[in-house]
């Protein structure tokens, strides 16, 4: 559990009540991630979504298996910056990892735990509503900066 | 007794002042005299007068005469510090046909009468004080001052509203001028304000159109994102090293369009422009109206020189003007003198935790209230709480923060009382909340300042009078959930309030620039205790230094408001512009010298010299002192363990002779 004004510090908890944020935050944490740590893997069924607080964190793509590790290539997918969420898969059906993140820098985070988040925008639609605003405007300034990086790279 | 032998062939004249009753109302004046003309008459002095004002015109025209009549050939001054009224005795026996280095003037106001109540024993030193400078006079040399041409570029320190009011000054007099800020563009803190007190300008508004003038004038060549590195010479011919930063952008092809600002796709938290509040991208101007227009790469955020892909920039740009391979460059110019100009930082309240910045998220510093205020900043000029949407409905302002606080800084910054006026008005205007006031007393000198805070008053603004103990989101009472508590000794009603708001704003002080120290000593001044340069003088010279050629300007100096800085940046202009005229400048010439010959090597004076004068012949393994840069100090000549360096006008033997008569070995 954290406090409460941690989570008003940050617009992408803006227009939730006061009893929201309560709620959130009793079922959030606090986590120093060192840099270099794997925060999730690409494929997995999500159990958490995340707001960096400070540090840096990639979104990236590989390809090859763990055994055998020759094999083993990696994309650079994308990068979160300070303030944003990121495993937002956590409130998109059908609930996997898009893509691995690993910490580049030594990362603070507020984790929220996934399956008792969704139960949250379930049981109260405005809170769900809310959120899922918030997601959406996510993955849309996401989608705008691929755009400009595919037109970069294609041109 | 080292005089003795030293038949005194000098005719001296000794005159002792009373400086009103200053110094006649401790010191036996005429006793004084008349005992100087008595028993130090084996020691040359052929008259002594006492006289009401010394430093009056009739005072120095006695000396005149008396050098003409009497055939005088050393003066004793005994009045007040040499630093007052030198020149004026210096000047008199030079008028009277000496040369003027063979007058002494020694004190018996600031070390005798001002510092003793027994009218004996101070009538006593006085004495003393006398018999020492005469002693001294006798071993004078006739000295000629130095004359050192003037390099008529100046160099400006710093682009904030301080140094653009100088450099305007100076260049539309038709002089060079170079201007180094550090930032990509200049403008400084003026340029992120909002309002400006007590009128509420736009402070961009007013802003703006003078950095247009600085940015275009044919006189002004512009170093933004550059430091100084290197400052050699001495006052008229300084040789200043700059560094220039890569901006990664070529400047000759870039026409400051914003496209690569637009699409770049990494943001960065912007903790220098919008005080931490919203994000920057990676290639930037902090502001829309920056001058120059160029942008700047931040190497260390950027993903293609973090990660290698990307290069977003480089192909949207219209003109090809991104250029990775820059590199950083340093250049090298004349100029005669300098003006600091190099501002301030705002305190930072984290180091306050009870008021809660930091941890808790409605607690807004000042400079961050001014960029939420602001029509350009984050919320497009409307005041919210920090998840952007919000608006408040009670407001408090906090004065004072990191000032008049022993824990902290003990000085006044000047600027908080009406900066934290202008905060109440303003949350009054945007958002009709409730505003209260806590301040510890409120300071509004100064024109139209106190109208501005009578106006605020009927606004209906609270004022609580007391230190804030803290803000806390512990709710005890209700209509405290969810809320931030001030937690307050009124000290007007004389109880403890628990008051609930939305938002608290913390009017943070002024501090010196974290590298305020380094700054001082790369330019050869000093700094106060609490980090700001010290000035020649703090009533009649706030604005030259005491290094020749190195002039103040702005919040540098001290604390002070717009209007203090752009006067104090064009009294520095006139400074500088003087000497300029002048073509060359006349110095004193009270230098240390080296004797080459005595001179081991060894390089300890060089480290010591607080002017960086000295400097080393590899070649000849001798140290040399530059007479330009010396300031006479003195330092050098006590640290030399070989007896190698000589002060002119403190020589051992001036030295040694002075102490005699202080200790009345020299009187019959």
């Amino acid at each position: 559990m954290i406090s409460p004004e941690l989570l008003r510090r940050y617009p992408f908890f803006a227009h939730l009540e006061n009893s929201h944020l309560k709620e959130i935050s009793m079922i959030s944490e606090e986590v120093n991630i060192p840099k270099g740590t794997i925060i999730f893997e690409e494929g997995k069924s999500v159990s958490a979504l995340y707001l960096l607080m400070s540090g840096e964190v990639d979104l990236y793509f590989f390809v090859g298996d763990d055994r055998n590790l020759q094999n083993r290539k990696e994309f650079l997918a994308d990068d979160i910056n300070v303030g944003e969420a990121f495993g937002i898969s956590a409130l998109v059906d059908p609930f996997t990892y898009t893509a691995s993140a690993r910490a580049t820098k030594d990362s603070r985070v507020i984790k929220i735990d996934a399956t008792n988040l969704r139960h949250l925008t379930e049981t109260d639609p405005s809170l769900g509503c809310r959120l899922m605003g918030q997601i959406a405007k996510a993955l849309a300034e996401r989608l705008r900066s691929t755009r400009i990086q595919l037109v970069a790279a294609r041109s | 007794m080292s005089s003795d032998e030293h038949a005194p062939q000098e005719r001296v004249g000794v005159y002792v002042c009373h400086c009103g009753t200053n110094i006649a109302g401790i010191v036996d004046v005429e006793n004084v005299s008349k005992w100087a003309g008595e028993h130090l008459k084996s020691r040359g002095v052929v008259i002594a007068r006492d006289y009401k004002f010394m430093c009056s015109s009739l005072g120095q025209e006695l000396i005149e005469k008396d050098i003409k009549e009497l055939g005088l050939t050393r003066v004793v001054v005994a009045a007040c510090s040499p630093h007052l009224h030198e020149k004026t005795f210096r000047t008199a026996t030079a008028r009277g046909g000496l040369n003027p280095y063979f007058c002494e003037l020694v004190s018996i106001r600031e070390q005798v009468s001002w510092v003793h109540t027994d009218k004996a024993a101070a009538t006593a030193k006085s004495k003393a004080v006398i018999a020492g400078g005469v002693e001294r006079v006798l071993y004078h040399e006739a000295l000629e001052p130095l004359h050192v041409p003037i390099h008529p570029a100046t160099l400006i320190v710093g682009g904030g509203i301080a140094g653009i009011s100088a450099a305007l000054e100076i260049a539309d007099a038709g002089f060079p001028v170079y201007m180094v800020e550090r930032e990509p563009s200049i403008g400084g803190h003026m340029a992120q304000f909002d309002k400006t007190f007590p009128t509420m300008d736009c402070s961009a508004c007013i802003l703006t159109p003078k950095m247009v003038s600085v940015g275009t004038h044919p006189h002004v060549t512009m170093l933004s994102w550059s430091e100084v590195t290197k400052v050699d010479g001495y006052v008229g011919n300084f040789t200043v090293t700059v560094r220039k930063k890569p901006r990664y952008v070529n400047t000759e092809l870039c026409t400051g369009c914003g496209i690569c600002q637009e699409k770049c796709p990494k943001k960065v938290i912007d903790d220098i422009f919008e005080a931490g509040l919203s994000y920057r991208k990676v290639v930037y101007t902090p502001f829309p109206q920056a001058v120059p227009k160029y942008p700047v790469i931040d190497r260390e955020n950027c993903t293609y020189f973090q990660k290698g892909t990307c290069k977003a920039c480089e192909k949207f740009c219209p003109t090809n003007a991104i250029d990775f391979n820059q590199k950083e460059e340093y250049v090298t110019f004349p100029v005669g003198n300098i003006i600091l100009a190099t501002g301030f930082e705002p305190f930072d309240p984290r180091r306050i935790p009870q008021y809660g910045y930091g941890r808790l998220a409605n607690v807004f510093t000042s400079l961050e209230f001014e960029r939420l205020c602001n029509a350009a900043g984050p919320t497009q000029g409307k005041v919210v709480l920090r998840d952007g949407v919000t608006q408040p409905k009670a407001v408090g302002i906090i004065h004072c923060v990191g000032s008049r606080d022993r824990n902290y800084n003990n000085y006044c910054s000047v600027i908080c009382c009406m900066q934290s006026l202008k905060f109440a008005h303003l949350v009054h205007e945007r958002t009709g909340a409730d505003v209260y006031n806590f301040y510890i007393d409120i300071r509004t000198a100064f024109k139209d300042y106190d109208e501005f805070y009578q106006r605020v008053l009927e606004e209906g603004t609270h004022f609580v009078r007391g230190k804030v103990a803290e803000v806390t989101d512990a709710a005890r009472e209700p209509g405290e959930e969810g809320k931030l508590i001030v937690q307050v000794e009124d000290t007007l009603l004389g109880k403890q309030r628990r008051i609930p708001l939305d938002m608290v704003i913390l009017s943070a002080g002024l501090e010196p620039r974290h590298d305020a120290k380094e700054t001082a000593k790369l330019f050869g001044i000093s700094c106060s205790s609490a980090g700001w340069y010290i000035e020649k003088h703090p009533k009649l010279d706030p604005v030259a230094t005491l290094t020749e050629g190195i002039f103040l300007a702005g919040v540098a100096q001290g604390p002070k408001d717009i209007p203090a800085c752009v006067a104090q940046g064009a009294a520095a202009a006139a400074r500088v512009l003087g000497r300029i005229e002048q073509k060359e400048i006349e110095l004193e010439p009270i230098r240390a010298t080296v004797d080459a010959d005595k001179c081991s090597g060894c390089r300890i004076c060089n480290d010591l010299c607080p002017f960086t004068a000295i400097s080393f012949h590899e070649d000849t393994m001798v140290s040399e002192i530059n007479p330009a840069l010396c300031q006479g100090c003195g330092t050098c000549v006590a640290a030399c363990p070989a007896g190698a360096i000589s002060g002119t006008g403190f020589s051992d033997k001036q030295v040694l002779a002075q102490l005699d008569g202080l200790l009345m070995l020299n009187v019959a």
